[in-house]
């Protein structure tokens, strides 16, 4: 047992005092370090396998780092989408707020512009039936709304008010074949009566033969009847159909306001 | 046969350090593959082979590291001469023991080496940083204890059909 031990210590001495001679050697040298030809020897011919397991190591990393990078896009244009969404959003809400206030800017013109007093009111709901055309108004008797009050938009008149509640109003479109609108042609100051005819259209009847109506004739209500007042723009003639053997001539109407598209409108309270 | 597939592994193991782990440092730390295999190494075969294998990956390490030769070498020799002193007192099929003996191991290497390094000039980093580099890469070899062991047994298993390793066993015209 002994002369293990001391074997192995013997062993262990020597190899101690190998490496000590090693170390001594390098300390002495400049760099601190000399391989000697054996080292150079173990190096150059280990260095095409670190070559190699570098390479492998580069593409592992760069497929890694591919991988990463795909991930690292994913989120950002995830990201960067939600910020797009999120801002047309905001352009076009904000769109949609410049847009009414130039409208309510409009509206606000002619009401300052017209001897009545009048309330701004908004479409809430519009009849679903192609040939009879009502919208409700989000404003009612509350707001001093009557029966046969006149309604239009800055481009001309919309209709009459045919029923009241307390906070709505329905109103009669002149497009609604149960319209019927004193009118006159501006330019020729023929008289005659604008029905609706349904699905947006208007007709002028009633124009006496001799009546010099033509294309492009704006159209305004008369006064008479006593609902509308008079000099409101209705629509513009497009097209004059003149019956041989009938007493009158009838034009079809281009409803000045755009009956299809109402959103906010303004109720003369012609009562009050 | 056995000789040159350990030598292989020590081989492969500073290699695998100097291309592989030195890309992926842990708190810049990394992975010293050589130090547990040396461990493993004089815990299965005493510590002649322990002390002779430590110095060859010790002086294997010094040559691609690019420090003076025999830093590691001395370090590892020493490492490996003690480590085969320890494999009576030392419970091996349990993990755990191996793993805190590896932890130790390192920090006694982390010594070793840098002592040396003072003594010949090539030690500028601070004493407190050291401290802190020493204590992690015990930390991160730590585990690699149990795996260079059962490494090593599967090799000693193959080659010579014997998994009972001996540091005391004779060297010839004996053993199991």
């Amino acid at each position: 047992m002994v002369s293990v031990f001391s074997r192995r210590m013997f062993l262990f001495a020597l190899l101690v005092l190998f490496t000590l001679a090693v170390l001594t050697v390098q300390a002495r040298s400049e760099d601190r370090r000399e391989i000697g030809f054996l080292g150079s020897l173990l190096v150059a011919a280990l260095s095409p396998v670190q070559a190699a397991m570098t390479r492998v190591s580069d593409a592992v990393a760069s497929g890694w780092r591919s991988l990463s990078e795909i991930g690292e896009l994913r989120a950002e244009n995830r990201r960067l989408r939600r910020q797009v969404e999120m801002l047309s959003e905001e352009v076009n809400r904000l769109r949609e707020q410049a847009r009414e206030a130039e409208r309510l800017e409009r509206l606000l013109d002619l009401a300052r512009s017209l001897p009545h007093r009048t309330v701004a009111a908004r479409v809430i709901a519009r009849s679903p039936n192609a040939w009879y055309s009502t919208v409700l108004l989000d404003r009612g008797s509350k707001n001093g709304i009557s029966m046969n009050d006149p309604v239009l938009t800055p481009s001309g008149l919309v209709g009459r008010v045919m029923e009241v509640g307390p906070a709505s109003a329905r109103v009669l479109l002149i497009s609604d074949p149960r319209s019927a609108v004193g009118a006159l042609v501006q330019r020729s100051r023929d008289i005659g009566v604008v029905q609706g005819l349904g699905g947006g259209h208007l007709s002028m009847r009633y124009l006496t033969r001799s009546a010099e109506v033509q294309e492009g004739d704006l159209v305004v209500t008369s006064g008479l009847g006593g609902v509308f007042p008079r000099g409101l723009p209705v629509g513009t003639i497009v097209r004059v159909t003149k019956d041989e053997s009938g007493l009158f001539q009838e034009a079809e109407v281009q409803p000045a306001a755009d009956l299809d598209r109402l959103e906010e409108v303004l109720v003369l309270l012609k009562g009050k | 046969m056995r000789v040159a597939f350990i030598l292989l592994l020590v081989l492969t193991a500073v290699v695998v350090q100097t291309t592989w782990l030195v890309r992926v440092p842990i708190r810049g730390v990394v992975l010293d593959p050589v130090l547990p295999l040396v461990m493993a190494i004089g815990l299965l075969r005493g510590p002649e082979e322990g002390a002779l294998f430590g110095l060859a990956g010790g002086l294997l390490q010094d040559l691609f590291a690019g420090t003076s030769l025999g830093l590691m070498g001395m370090a590892k020799l020493t490492l490996g001469f003690l480590a085969g002193f320890l494999t009576a007192s030392l419970y091996l099929e349990s993990a755990l023991p191996v793993l805190v003996v590896t932890g130790l191991g390192t920090l006694f290497h982390e010594v070793a080496w840098t002592s040396l390094a003072g003594l010949t000039g090539q030690f500028p980093v601070p004493l407190t940083v050291w401290a802190g580099k020493a204590l992690l890469q015990a930390l991160y070899n730590a585990p690699l204890g149990p795996l260079g062991l059962a490494l090593l047994r599967r090799i000693e298993s193959k080659t010579s059909g014997s998994r009972r390793p001996h540091p005391v066993r004779p060297r010839r015209g004996g053993g199991p």
